[in-house]
């Protein structure tokens, strides 16, 4: 097994695909939910016969398609020869390819303390905190990644952006006690259970949320 | 265009194993393996087509989530409860088990004096649509990010900040349509490995490419 850098990637002529961060990406217009099916259908029987298998998600419109080989956790030559598989796939389907349709948005935060907010956010997002010691991963590449940039310590700074975390009523309380366990501090749970904010250990904010109301004071 | 049901109603009648997300509910099963993943997809695809009614759909090798929305009211309507209730009928012939303690979606927020800005200068950046009070993926896939009403104070150090990774040919259209939108250059030094954007309150994106780097 070979694992490729982006520049070789570009020696295969894989039009329909993208290098995005860690993994290689496709997208589909499908013009209807059916076409698409039947493209997720093609896929499937092509990632069982290979015993690779991609992350798919299919929507009214659009069929989005990204590989890794999961256990390298980089790209290689099994996902280049998937890639191609998929895109004839497509092709015989009369499926256009929308590559200029792809991005792939990130979160950072810088952090003097990596593993301690590692450890934090891992538990507040349920995340998978284990794979590096330089970001977390939703454990279904589904969500976003957030990743961690070392930074000296400095005072609390205003904070802009935050987090909000949603999660079914009944889990709240297991999440908040996993991020509390993890180092974090209560700020306030005036709102609960609607929101609860906490803090990680260098005072960024985020909130575990549920669609219910504020309990009455 | 059906009404959208009101969250009290949404619980007393929502299948069991779902959840309410935000606009939409969801689940997410434990399929174990990717075969039985395919076999549940093609399931619920073929419930859907029957129903004319879509949901969104990721397949990875051990989970199958399922997100259910009525674009069109907005919200959650009786077609989607309707829908939930047949893929949770087809999981349970199945054999396959929903894990609800697994679902959450995370939404970040940013504290912004003059919306309008912000949210013109974040869709660009992004390549996401208008909403309200909010910039959305169209494909619904990615985080949202929403706005929050501030004083005007400021410019604080930033610990946050987001990158967008495209594709290398479209580097240059993100960063001129972000510039339209209001934002400014901060610097092209890392250029094409990264390009340093701020809004017009000077939050920073990076337009990130595979190019440039070793």
């Amino acid at each position: 097994m070979t694992t490729l850098k982006p520049a070789q990637l570009a020696d295969e002529g894989l039009t329909d695909w993208v290098w995005l961060v860690r993994g290689i990406e496709a997208r589909y217009d499908t013009g209807g939910f059916a076409r698409g099916l039947e493209l997720v259908n093609r896929i499937g029987a092509a990632a069982e016969e290979a015993d690779h298998h991609p992350d798919v998600t299919l929507t009214w419109p659009t069929v989005h398609v990204r590989l890794i080989s999961h256990d390298v956790g980089a790209v290689t030559d099994r996902d280049v020869a998937m890639a191609r598989t998929i895109s004839d796939l497509a092709r015989e389907l009369g499926l256009t390819a929308t590559p200029e349709k792809l991005s792939k948005l990130e979160w950072a935060l810088d952090t003097a303390d990596k593993p301690a907010a590692v450890r934090f956010w891992a538990a507040v997002l349920g995340y998978d905190g284990d794979s590096d010691p330089n970001e977390v991963t939703d454990p279904d590449g589904r969500q976003v990644t957030l990743w961690f940039q070392t930074s000296d310590a400095r005072e609390d700074a205003r904070q802009r952006f935050h987090v909000d975390v949603h999660v079914a009523p009944e889990q709240a309380q297991a999440r908040i006690d996993a991020a509390l366990a993890a180092g974090g501090t209560l700020v306030s749970e005036s709102a609960s259970p609607s929101f609860t904010v906490i803090a990680d250990p260098e005072g960024n904010k985020a909130c575990v949320c549920t669609w219910q109301p504020a309990a009455p004071k | 265009m059906p009404d959208t049901l009101r969250r009290s109603q949404v619980l007393e009648i929502q299948p069991d194993g779902w959840e309410i997300m935000l606009q939409a509910i969801e689940a997410v099963y434990a399929t174990g393996d990717f075969a039985t993943g395919l076999a549940f997809v093609d399931r619920i695809g073929a419930a859907a087509e029957a129903a004319g009614h879509h949901p969104d759909v990721t397949l990875t090798y051990p989970r199958v989530h399922v997100r259910l929305t009525s674009h069109d009211a907005g919200g959650v309507t009786d077609r989607d409860i309707a829908l939930a209730g047949e893929i949770r009928d087809i999981a349970a012939d199945m054999g396959i088990t929903a894990t609800p303690e697994q679902l959450s979606r995370i939404e970040l927020a940013l504290d912004a004096h003059d919306h309008d800005a912000a949210q013109a200068f974040w869709a660009a950046v992004l390549g996401y649509d208008l909403a309200d009070q909010e910039v959305v993926d169209p494909q619904g896939r990615q985080v949202t990010l929403w706005f929050q009403e501030t004083e005007r104070h400021d410019e604080p150090r930033q610990r946050f900040h987001l990158d967008v990774t495209v594709p290398p040919d479209q580097a240059e259209s993100r960063i001129a349509a972000a510039l339209a939108a209001g934002g400014t250059l901060v610097s092209d030094e890392e250029a094409p490995a990264f390009t340093v954007l701020a809004d017009p309150e000077g939050n920073k994106a990076c337009i990130c490419t595979s190019r440039g780097r070793d």
